[in-house]
């Protein structure tokens, strides 16, 4: 399917509108301030996976937006239902493994949950693209890198191959690899873990996606290429006009990089917030406890103990009755919350689900 | 201050391509002349990036690798002069946890057979003495005993991280070795571990050598820091020096490379950097 001029031409003037807004105030924290719609909405999304003990809903009526150019991050434990999350935005969980069983996925008005496999292929790649935790598993082993970012541009822009192999090597500059016409030609194993992953942005943008899906692109790389990369998925994004979803456990990352967070625990979103509000005001006793969970790096002196909060995250098969974090929870309040799953509500400027949200003075970092 | 653990001067350098002729093998320097000290009741972190030597350093220590050059000293024994039976005799005083709790322990046994063996090994115990004991120990973790009965795949991570240092404990030892043991684990599960580590070390009295390459967490844990790069020690002094006057650039590359958790000191991009990069004395 190819893409009607006109529509080109739109974004090329979105992105000339972002680029400006992002110099002259990346902090500005409400999305749709621009007056452009939210790029992504997510509403009441619903995701059912067979297990071997039978189906699971491993994501439970999640919601959230971002604003166009704006970066959201998506953070839980192992087992939160965030993984889940982005592969099913992306159309990525389908019958045997799973199924979306309520709620709508719009990216730019248009609902993915409703597209034909065929017209998801080619959303995939040109609208929206994904990055993952280990680029070289993601990689074909066999085939040049630039032949691998080659075939993309090939397949969704209908590009001649000589066209194209210019395009490849193009990108492969842009995510700043050195000699990269050289290294086009360079396998996959040939190149160390961090200039993987640049080859994987490289290839994920080489369609200029709206909505790059990035989950956990940085887990895997040593402290100083984590650094480099996201220093260059921001720089790109303020090229590029991106809208990044950052799917992440580690709140270091979420500090440095969104606008705005969504915190994930037992398959839901527990409180969503502006990222300023949400590390200095949390509205959720879950967003607290991580928050005095993590070693904070400027911290004055050292051999402290760490707060921690007690118990293990629930499994697919253990999610309690009612709040899921209560049995973990330092302010839980029986029968209060347990009766019932906690419906999300906005305190102060923060949306949490938490029945005792208002009562609790809970404290962010200092 | 007492000197338990000694290792001065460790080469250990690995085959990476072999050939026919001496001249044609290719040798990659893991640990090149590293000297370390291990003292009594205290925790020394060793930190660096993938690739700097900081396992192979640990493995060295405890003779799971044999050097090339150096010298390990324990209790002033040189370790490369003690034949098998003796260097069993004092491996009971080094004990190590790794990261991946699911593969160092055996699928096919309960976790408390697990723990037992430990004492099976190195003591001579009555089976109700073993029994106890194991039930003291998993209490000391924060366990109970209906989990002694259980199988590894019934754990989370945390848990079993949980029974490899009630093992590693149950032989009493001087030194536990700790190569990234919360790595693999969740943010909120990673205190839990890195605290009962701290409270055992205060009640048991044995030093921690932590092999990690999360320097926020080091931060929090260490008394003493060893940073490593390609084999080599480029900085070294106790936690509060090395963090707060790193002296190495490649010290303060790392620190400077630390994500903040705090939205208020975005570094990256270098929009908004007012007093950015301050914080560890200009890091990168």
């Amino acid at each position: 399917m190819k893409r009607a001029s006109g529509v080109e031409s739109r974004h090329v003037s979105e992105e000339v509108v972002f680029a400006e807004s992002f110099a002259t105030d990346v902090f500005d924290e409400s999305p749709g301030a621009d007056g452009l719609p939210d790029l992504l909405e997510v509403e009441d999304l619903t995701v059912e996976i067979q297990t071997d003990s039978g189906p699971r809903l491993v994501v439970e009526d999640i919601n959230f937006t971002i604003g166009n150019g704006k970066t959201l991050g998506l953070v839980g434990e192992s087992g939160s239902g965030k993984t889940a999350t982005a592969l099913a935005i992306a159309g990525l969980i389908r019958p045997p493994t799973g199924s979306i069983t309520k709620g709508r996925v719009l990216l730019e008005g248009r609902d993915l949950v409703a597209m034909s496999e065929r017209q998801l292929a080619s959303v995939r790649g040109l609208d929206l693209a994904m990055i993952f935790q280990e680029p070289r598993r993601s990689l074909d082993p066999s085939f040049t890198v630039g032949a691998q970012i080659a075939e993309v541009v090939r397949r969704h822009r209908g590009w001649s191959r000589k066209r194209s192999w210019r395009h490849a090597v193009e990108m492969l500059d842009r995510v700043r690899i050195p000699s990269p016409e050289r290294r086009a030609h360079a396998y996959p194993h040939m190149l160390s873990g961090g200039m993987c992953q640049r080859v994987m942005i490289a290839l994920a943008l080489s369609c200029e996606p709206r909505l790059l899906i990035a989950d956990e692109p940085t887990t895997a790389l040593d402290v100083t290429i984590q650094r480099e990369i996201l220093k260059l998925i921001r720089e790109l994004q303020i090229e590029m006009g991106l809208t990044v979803l950052f799917i992440t456990h580690d709140l270091g990352i979420v500090a440095e990089m969104c606008d705005e967070v969504a915190i994930m625990y037992g398959g839901q979103v527990v409180e969503r917030a502006p990222a300023m509000d949400l590390f200095l005001r949390p509205a959720h006793p879950y967003t607290e406890a991580l928050l005095k969970s993590i070693p904070l790096p400027q911290s004055g002196s050292t051999r402290q103990e760490l707060l921690t909060i007690k118990g293990v995250p629930p499994g697919l098969d253990d999610r309690p009755q009612g709040c899921r974090f209560h049995p973990r929870c330092a302010y839980v309040q029986s029968p209060l919350c347990v009766a019932e799953v906690p419906e999300m509500h906005t305190q102060a400027l923060n949306d949490c689900r938490c029945v005792r949200a208002q009562d609790l003075a809970l404290r962010g970092i200092v | 201050m007492s000197l338990l653990l000694q290792g001065t001067d460790l080469t250990k350098r690995f085959v990476i391509k072999r050939g026919l002729t001496p001249r044609s093998v290719q040798y990659e320097t893991a640990v090149n002349s590293v000297s370390i000290d291990i003292e009594k009741a205290r925790t020394i972190a060793v930190v660096g990036e993938s690739g700097a030597g900081k396992s192979t350093l640990a493995r060295l220590l405890m003779r799971l690798v044999e050097a090339d050059s150096g010298t390990v000293t324990f209790d002033g024994v040189d370790l490369s002069t003690l034949g098998r039976n003796q260097l069993r005799i004092l491996r009971r005083r080094i004990q190590m946890i790794f990261q991946d709790p699911f593969s160092s322990l055996d699928p096919r046994k309960t976790v408390g057979s697990a723990v037992e063996e430990a004492l099976l090994v190195h003591f001579d115990m009555s089976r109700s003495d073993r029994a106890s004991r194991v039930a003291e120990l998993f209490a000391d973790v924060g366990m109970n005993k209906r989990h002694m009965e259980r199988y590894p795949h019934e754990f989370s991570g945390g848990q079993l991280q949980r029974v490899a240092i009630a093992r590693a404990l149950a032989v009493q030892p001087d030194v536990l070795v700790c190569d990234e043991p919360v790595a693999a684990l969740d943010v909120s599960i990673r205190a839990q571990i890195v605290n009962l580590l701290g409270r055992l070390q205060a009640e048991n009295g044995f030093a921690i050598l932590f092999v990690s390459h999360d320097m926020a967490l080091v931060r929090y844990i260490a008394d003493d820091v060893v940073v490593m790069k390609s084999g080599e020690v480029v900085e070294r002094g106790t936690a509060s020096k090395v963090f707060e006057t790193p002296q190495a650039d490649y010290t303060k590359a790392l620190l400077g490379a630390i994500p903040i958790p705090d939205p208020r000191v975005r570094r990256i991009v270098g929009h908004n950097t007012a007093g950015a990069g301050t914080r560890y004395g200009g890091g990168a």
